[in-house]
């Protein structure tokens, strides 16, 4: 083990149960530098996961707390949990694309919209790789899978001129970035940006599955050839016409732009229970400005 | 005491602002919408903070959010949200948290009839999940008064359980208006028999014990204990697994800290029973108001007639069936639900009257007894409700 | 421009690596190679065969998913307690 894995790994998870060449670890190992470079301590943070390869592969390896959420609700969770917790504890999700741009994206939205503090790293293997091998929303277009024989046939988040960070922009989101597995520092230091923030952050980071997206999508079983691919996804030279064209690097820092949903309900809540809410407009059915039970029932 | 003139639905918003309530999650529906507005206004001057869910998932996993970071945590639907609920309900079963949730029953299958009473979520409220492999905890109030004291039990039992808590309610109970009465003070809440739980949280990274009991402190996230939980088996230190041996004494632990402690869920109410009636009926909930006045004239016209009424559903109160008489079950239901429990538990024969949305009248009730006591059968079908 | 002077060590955790080949893959300076002894998981580890070249630019240290791969300064003590150079 290296020393991160020392650190803030589990020695009971590490090393994990992921295939050879899967490039999980790798987004994985980037979240630890960024962790450590931040001088993030185990129990400054709870680590939340998803379900799939990039959920269940990460879940409970940090030292620190940990929770699973079910398939695509580890957001609303959050959501939650941000309400419960004080405001310095940072609350990290390592998700998938499936979980995150799939069946929990309405989830996500919402987070976004909240601006709910957390950051959320969407490990994407281009499918649903733990289930054999299907197609999902970032896998390129025409490309096989086990559920597409002939070739995908619906469009995707990442080609015909949608980007889901786009969308996550628009709907509220503070920070946002896409980074390749193999990338170095670079990668890193967008992490240690999206940990920073105190609203709602979302790191995209692209990795090679080998065993199924390369078996099958790809058509090969070399690890190099499968890792070329993958780096000329992120190269202007790219222009095979296979995949989408992606770029690296942070695409959207507004960090500070937007209050953290959680701090300000509990402000508002603390200033309601003071009765120093001023309302922005008068409600006719509150009868005084605490709310109390008599603002309301007819006392007998 | 304070007493109040106000819905079901206010009724138990005031019942979780006297047990805690820390966070409300929940989505607006017919005929629960009112708790949420109840709560909106009543939980920020209580410091509890109220959060408007996208969707039911959302605002049930928004609870188990809260719960996990150590609020209590309450949400409140009907049949449509409650079905939503079967995901989150689920984790929070299988990971031990504590959670109160509201079901005011309408009248399904779907969306059904919105402002009318049901009852089709009988079994699903045993059964809120898939997968099997646990007991469930269910309350069911008939009025303003015991949707307060309900609630305020229902949060201690998902305290001292580790569990999740159904009140399953109806929309004559949540919609409609009576006097309560509320506590203003520790000793006036033990005069109702009421005990308010404090939420404590779990020292220790494990996450459960492989026994039945109760009382253990649950999970709670961001203390720095190393602690873990998933919708995955947990071994007991919290790590997933696929080991067959640790999912059963998992499930085993989820069964029998229930069942081995029936004694602070079994709730049930009974009239008439003591010289041994030919004819018990049984209801819950709404349905259960007009049986006991239709039994009490029964009984005024000679007839050898005496009721049961169920305040917790789940566990199912076996023993109560035992005794020999012909069963009545009447429910806001078609397809008799209670009746085919009953059926199960009770070694004699067991007969139903049900409707959609619409409560029997004492009337029909009598003369379905009288009829039962004669020896005749009821007719089934609604087209022949009417017992001439 | 860092020479190379075997200022750098290279560990292979031999139970934790499952010979993905990404460190020699990625290497510029071609230090790993595939051994030869299986391991518990049955796979055949990467080991550096020829540490001395190690310019230490950490890129194999990126790229390992395993956690199994640690490139340490040895000659000089570096910034951050010697860990990662």
């Amino acid at each position: 083990m290296d020393h991160l894995a020392e650190r803030y790994l589990r020695p009971r998870k590490i090393p994990g149960t992921a295939c050879s060449g899967c490039g999980l670890g790798q987004v994985h190992k980037k979240i630890l530098l960024a962790v450590e470079q931040s001088g993030i301590g185990t129990d400054d943070l709870v680590w939340g996961t998803g379900i799939g390869c990039s959920g269940r592969q990460t879940f409970n390896t940090w030292k620190g707390d940990n929770f699973a959420g079910t398939h695509g609700r580890v957001y609303a969770m959050a959501v939650g949990l941000r309400a419960a917790l004080p405001e310095e504890k940072k609350i990290l999700l390592t998700v998938g694309d499936g979980d995150a741009f799939g069946i929990g994206l309405s989830h996500l939205l919402h987070c976004a919209r909240r601006n709910v503090g957390m950051t959320v790293i969407v490990a994407d293997n281009f499918g649903y790789q733990s289930t054999g091998g299907q197609y999902g929303y970032t896998t390129p277009q025409g490309f096989v899978t086990d559920s597409s024989p002939y070739g995908t046939h619906e469009p995707g988040w990442l080609q015909g001129g949608a980007d889901i960070l786009d969308i996550l922009k628009s709907a509220g989101a503070t920070f946002l970035a896409r980074y390749s597995s193999f990338e170095g520092q670079k990668a890193v230091a967008g992490i240690k940006k999206a940990l920073d923030n105190k609203g709602f952050s979302l790191v995209h980071c692209i990795y090679p599955c080998v065993t199924h997206f390369g078996a099958v999508g790809l058509n090969s079983r070399d690890n190099g050839e499968i890792v070329r691919w993958f780096e000329e996804l992120f190269s202007a030279k790219n222009r095979s016409g296979r995949g989408p064209h992606l770029t690296s690097g942070i695409t959207h820092d507004a960090r500070g732009t937007r209050p953290e949903f959680a701090a300000a309900l509990k402000a508002r809540t603390r200033e309601i229970r003071e009765g120093r809410h001023v309302p922005a407009c008068s409600n006719p059915y509150l009868k005084n400005s605490q709310g109390g039970a008599e603002g309301r029932h007819v006392q007998a | 005491m304070k007493t109040y003139f106000d819905t079901g639905n206010a009724a138990m918003v005031e019942a979780a602002v006297i047990a805690g309530c820390g966070l409300f999650s929940g989505y607006p529906i017919t005929p629960a919408t009112e708790i949420a507005e109840h709560m909106s206004r009543r939980l920020p001057p209580a410091g509890g903070l109220y959060i408007q869910a996208e969707d039911e998932t959302a605002a049930l996993h928004i609870c188990i959010g809260g719960a996990l970071g150590g609020l209590k945590a309450m949400t409140a639907t009907s049949g449509p949200g409650y079905v939503l609920y079967a995901d989150p309900y689920g984790w929070a079963i299988s990971a031990e948290v504590p959670l109160v949730i509201v079901n005011a029953q309408r009248v399904g299958p779907v969306s059904g009839i919105t402002g009318a009473p049901g009852q089709g979520e009988f079994y699903l409220s045993r059964y809120p999940t898939h997968g099997g492999n646990f007991e469930t905890i269910v309350l069911a109030p008939n009025s303003v008064q015991e949707a307060f004291t309900m609630t305020v039990e229902a949060f201690a039992l998902a305290e001292r359980f580790r569990t999740p808590v159904t009140v399953l309610a109806d929309q004559l109970v949540t919609d409609g208006y009576a006097s309560f009465a509320v506590p203003e003070n520790e000793e006036e809440l033990r005069a109702l028999g009421l005990q308010v739980v404090p939420r404590r949280a779990h020292p220790g990274p494990d996450f459960y014990p492989a026994c039945a009991d109760i009382d253990i402190p649950p999970v709670v996230l961001g203390r720095g204990t190393g602690a873990a939980c998933s919708d995955w088996t947990p071994t007991e230190e919290g790590y997933d697994t696929e080991d067959t041996v640790e999912q059963m004494r998992h499930a085993r632990r989820l069964i029998y800290k229930i069942r081995a402690h029936r004694e602070l869920v079994d709730r049930y109410d009974a009239y008439g029973l003591e010289n041994d009636p030919d004819i018990v009926l049984v209801s819950y909930g709404s349905p259960s108001r007009v049986v006991l006045g239709a039994v009490k004239e029964a009984r005024r016209q000679g007839l050898s007639a005496g009721c049961i009424r169920l305040q917790s559903l789940w566990p199912f109160q076996d023993e109560l069936f035992r005794r020999k008489a012909d069963y009545l079950v009447v429910e806001l239901n078609a397809d008799g639900q209670l009746a085919r429990e009953v059926e199960r538990a009770a070694r004699y024969p067991v007969h139903f009257m049900g409707a959609c949305g619409e409560l029997p009248s004492t009337a029909e009730l009598v003369r379905a007894i009288r009829r039962l006591e004669r020896g005749e059968a009821l007719p089934q079908s609604t087209d022949e409700r009417e017992i001439r | 421009m860092i020479m190379p002077d075997g200022r750098y060590r290279i560990d292979v955790d031999f139970e934790a690596c499952k010979a993905c080949g990404y460190c020699a893959l990625i290497c510029p300076a071609k230090i790993f190679e595939r051994g030869a002894d299986l391991n518990k998981k049955g796979y055949s580890p990467y080991r550096p065969a020829n540490p001395d070249a190690c310019t230490g630019c950490l890129r194999c240290f990126y790229m390992c998913p395993d956690f199994c791969l640690e490139v340490t300064e040895t000659a000089r003590k570096a910034k951050d307690g010697g860990k990662t150079a």
